[in-house]
């Protein structure tokens, strides 16, 4: 063959094929010119691509087998970790608010009233015949009636807020120095200084026995007379600071080895923190000899009683069955004493 | 060592690829030689060739469950893809411009019994079309590369650099023409 001439084939090469034979001494050399890699450094990377893969397939198959949907799963994890943070973060806002309000309200009652904490309201009952019987079933279904010049103590009581002493209605019997437990009254609804309240509990017996005879006042009721609680409150705050004794409670009780408050309070029909109150204990230790001031219970029944308390109450619940067979229903009275204790 | 196969056989390779290691390993012997010739091209050191042709098959090891096959040439375009990548970041990073490579830093050039003074005669060679090469405009330059040194079809050229399969030949043309026009002259400087 003839040699080649460059300018025939440059001018051809734009309307003919890319590659002209006039590129054979370039592409000769590249393809002649090869750069090898060494063999260890080709062999050593197979290896170490094959170990890297295998552990890929292991991983994933693992993968694969726990976690039947894993792009799911990890977009869920996050969410839920922080789902459960913010669950935590409310409930420690809100313990927060709450120990926070609490301390605030305690705060601003310790300022205003002297006291620790909310108030409740404890009428003794302390003027009725020994041994009545007031059962809780009666005292339940009673109607409390109140008299008073607060028009804000009187909206309560019209509102149910006192509607029936809570606390011992579980004791079906209720003897003389009973304390009866109201629900709290705050201090600002207590009457003014010259207020009285008397409050009249009628025996559901009678009600039923004498069903013509309608209002309280013509029944035969017992009565319970309050002294002013305003005053009484006053009394009580004063003697919240240094602890003195002033009491509702008219019995005395010494303290013997094996008593405990609890039995006391079971023994006197009242309850235990009843007893720290009134008696300003400072703990539920007690020292043998120690005077303890309790509810009054006619000697003679305390005795009984603590002799065979169980059959006491046999003889008792008997005895209220026969009273309440009778009729008319005896007429207890009772002088109604409210005290002011705080509640921790 | 050249393994060769149909477009079908590697259609299937790929396909067991994730169960099985042994169908990594007839790609990787097939594909290993034109990634280390197209990477020691472009980079000129033997050193710097093996870093990058590490880095090139581990990437496509961790990335091959994620692959998905489009048709005959497919991987290789995305394998050049990354080794593509794998050298411009190389540039980027740590080429330390138009510097005289010894001759002991080079590749071995496939020389299997040829005489010293031969071997010399190849690296100088190699050098200076690595000097065309790399003095051609950036596009002609990795166009060429891709082509004559990874053997790409010039479709997978155009994939791989985002770019018309005809741009791609008017690309290769000229840049065959200015390699032409200076070997020729650098010949008869020589």
């Amino acid at each position: 063959m003839m040699p080649k001439d460059p300018n025939h084939h440059n001018s051809l090469r734009r309307f003919w094929k890319p590659l002209q034979p006039e590129h054979d001494n370039l592409l000769e050399a590249l393809n002649e010119i090869q750069p090898q890699a060494r063999p260890e450094f080709q062999s050593q990377l197979e290896a170490q691509l094959m170990a890297q893969l295998a552990q890929q397939i292991d991983d994933q198959t693992a993968e694969e087998i726990f976690m039947s949907e894993p792009n799911e799963k990890v977009k869920a994890r996050p969410l839920r970790r922080k789902g459960l943070r913010n669950t935590i973060l409310l409930l420690i806002a809100a313990f927060l608010l709450i120990v926070i309000g609490a301390a605030y309200q305690s705060n601003l009652i310790n300022q205003r009233y002297g006291y620790n904490s909310y108030l409740s309201v404890y009428i003794a009952v302390v003027d009725i015949e020994p041994n009545t019987i007031i059962t809780a079933d009666m005292l339940e279904s009673s109607v409390i009636s109140l008299r008073t010049d607060s028009p804000l103590l009187r909206e309560q009581f019209s509102n149910g807020i006192i509607h029936y002493a809570e606390g011992l209605i579980t004791t079906e019997f209720i003897p003389q120095g009973e304390i009866i437990r109201a629900p709290m009254i705050h201090p600002s609804s207590f009457p003014s200084g010259n207020d009285n309240l008397t409050i009249t509990i009628v025996p559901v017996q009678a009600l039923r026995g004498q069903p013509t005879v309608s209002p309280p006042q013509s029944v035969d009721a017992f009565q319970l007379t309050a002294t002013a609680l305003v005053a009484h409150e006053t009394q009580r705050v004063g003697a919240e600071t240094g602890c003195a004794t002033a009491t509702g409670l008219e019995g005395t009780h010494t303290v013997i080895e094996g008593d405990t408050l609890f039995a006391i309070a079971e023994t006197f029909h009242t309850t235990p923190d009843v007893l720290v109150v009134e008696n300003c204990l400072a703990s539920v230790e007690l020292v043998v000899g120690q005077t303890l001031r309790v509810p009054f219970i006619d000697p003679a029944t305390l005795q009984q009683r603590t002799q065979a308390a169980v059959l006491e109450d046999v003889q008792r619940t008997a005895n209220y069955l026969t009273r309440s067979a009778m009729s008319p229903t005896p007429a207890p009275t009772a002088t109604l004493t409210p005290t002011i204790i705080s509640t921790p | 060592m050249i393994t060769h196969f149909s477009p079908e056989e590697e259609h299937d390779l790929l396909q067991r690829i994730t169960q099985d290691p042994e169908a990594f390993r007839v790609l990787y012997q097939h594909y290993f030689p034109r990634v280390y010739r197209y990477v020691a091209y472009r980079v000129g050191r033997e050193q710097d060739t093996e870093d990058i042709v590490a880095d090139i098959f581990t990437k496509i090891v961790e990335a091959i469950t994620r692959f998905e096959y489009r048709g005959t040439g497919s991987f290789a375009a995305w394998l050049f893809r990354i080794a593509h990548n794998e050298v411009a970041q190389f540039y980027r990073q740590s080429y330390e411009g138009e510097k005289i490579i010894p001759f002991e830093d080079l590749p071995n050039l496939a020389s299997d019994g040829v005489s010293p003074d031969e071997a010399l005669q190849q690296k100088e060679q190699f050098i200076r079309l690595k000097q065309m090469v790399d003095s051609l405009p950036e596009r002609r330059r990795e166009v060429v590369s891709l082509r004559y040194f990874a053997g790409l079809r010039n479709q997978d050229i155009a994939e791989i650099l985002n770019l018309d399969e005809r741009t791609i030949a008017s690309h290769l043309s000229r840049g065959l023409t200015d390699l032409q026009r200076r070997y020729h002259t650098q010949e008869v400087d020589a």
